[in-house]
């Protein structure tokens, strides 16, 4: 009696585990993680000053006409704190066609060679140059910040022909 | 009957210890890519389509045998989170795809927030889900790295 009991609990007991946990994995799962790095855009804005570098008296010899950065252009340039910002610009022309085409005269063309200097303080009281380089913004509240100023050289030829010389100067800013 | 118990205990500890020489897993998951929106302008928003490289990417198959049919279903974030700081986050038909085959044609669209049921699904082939979204970062947050999770979960029918 006591070895049927024994035999029908045996049974019982592998008939339940096998049943329980032979049981197949049924579900699975996976995670995909999602990912964005959100930047502030670049903003750039004038803040003062100009390029014109007034009036130069021809003499017949080679001469070189500067405005320092300081009294020049200054610009506020805006971005992601801490993050890099690429900065681009060239030498550039200045020609006399507009003023000849009023006045008549010679064409005539002058080399501007742009001096700038940037400054992570909008009073610019650390100032160093920039040679078409790489900046960090600053960290302000939350927005990065880095301030430019442009002056530049003219190179005024001998028998420069006379007349007001215009042109367009780019500066590129990028992250 | 020691005898019995002998053969009892030897049989309850062979199943209680080795479990998994049992019960062999026989449905199968990968994520395979993660859904990445790379950068960002705040006030911008980005769409991210199914087919773009940069969507979320799950593959699974099941090797109970043949005309199987598999459930699955998606955990979806409705905002990535920095902080306190969150962006709403789009799921929707257009932007959630399957396929039996690792390429961008032949994908069928569906309902992220439905069960998908595929049927007929052969023993040890591959089913592939794809995950896009769209993102809009609103003008108002801080710059930084905002984060979520999908959870894909995929049953036997």
């Amino acid at each position: 009696m006591k070895r049927a009991a024994l035999k029908s609990i045996l049974f019982a007991t592998v008939y339940c585990v096998f049943t329980i946990t032979v049981k197949p994995q049924t579900n699975v799962s996976a995670s995909s993680a999602i990912r964005v790095s959100v930047t502030k855009g670049i903003g750039i804005s004038q803040l003062s000053g100009d390029l014109d570098l007034g009036e130069v008296i021809l003499n017949d010899a080679f001469t070189t006409v500067t405005k320092k950065p300081g009294n020049g252009l200054s610009f506020e340039i805006s971005g992601s704190p801490y993050k890099s910002v690429i900065i681009n610009y060239s030498n550039t022309e200045l020609n006399n066609s507009s003023w000849i085409s009023k006045y008549s005269g010679v064409d005539g063309i002058l080399n501007f060679i742009p001096l700038v200097e940037y400054s992570t303080d909008r009073k610019f009281e650390s100032i160093n140059p920039v040679n078409n380089n790489c900046l960090e913004l600053n960290n302000n509240n939350g927005t990065g910040f880095v301030y430019l100023r442009v002056g530049g050289n003219l190179q005024i030829n001998q028998n420069q022909p006379a007349g007001d010389y215009e042109g367009q100067f780019t500066i590129t800013v990028s992250y | 009957m020691i005898k019995y118990l002998k053969i009892f205990l030897v049989i309850f500890l062979l199943i209680t210890i080795y479990p998994k020489c049992f019960a062999q897993q026989r449905l199968f998951i990968n994520a395979l890519n993660n859904l990445s929106f790379g950068q960002v302008y705040i006030g911008y928003s980005k769409d991210l389509p199914h087919s773009d490289v940069n969507a979320a990417k799950i593959s699974f198959y099941q090797s109970f045998g043949n005309r199987r049919t598999l459930l699955v279903n998606l955990s979806l974030p409705s905002n990535l989170v920095n902080g306190s700081n969150t962006i709403p986050l789009t799921f929707d038909l257009n932007h959630t795809a399957y396929s039996k085959t690792d390429q961008l044609s032949g994908r069928t669209l569906f309902n992220p927030y439905s069960t998908l049921n595929i049927s007929n699904v052969n023993k040890n082939t591959p089913y592939y889900v794809w995950i896009g979204a769209i993102l809009g970062a609103k003008s108002d947050i801080p710059s930084g790295t905002y984060t979520g999770t999908i959870i894909v979960t995929v049953a036997l029918y």
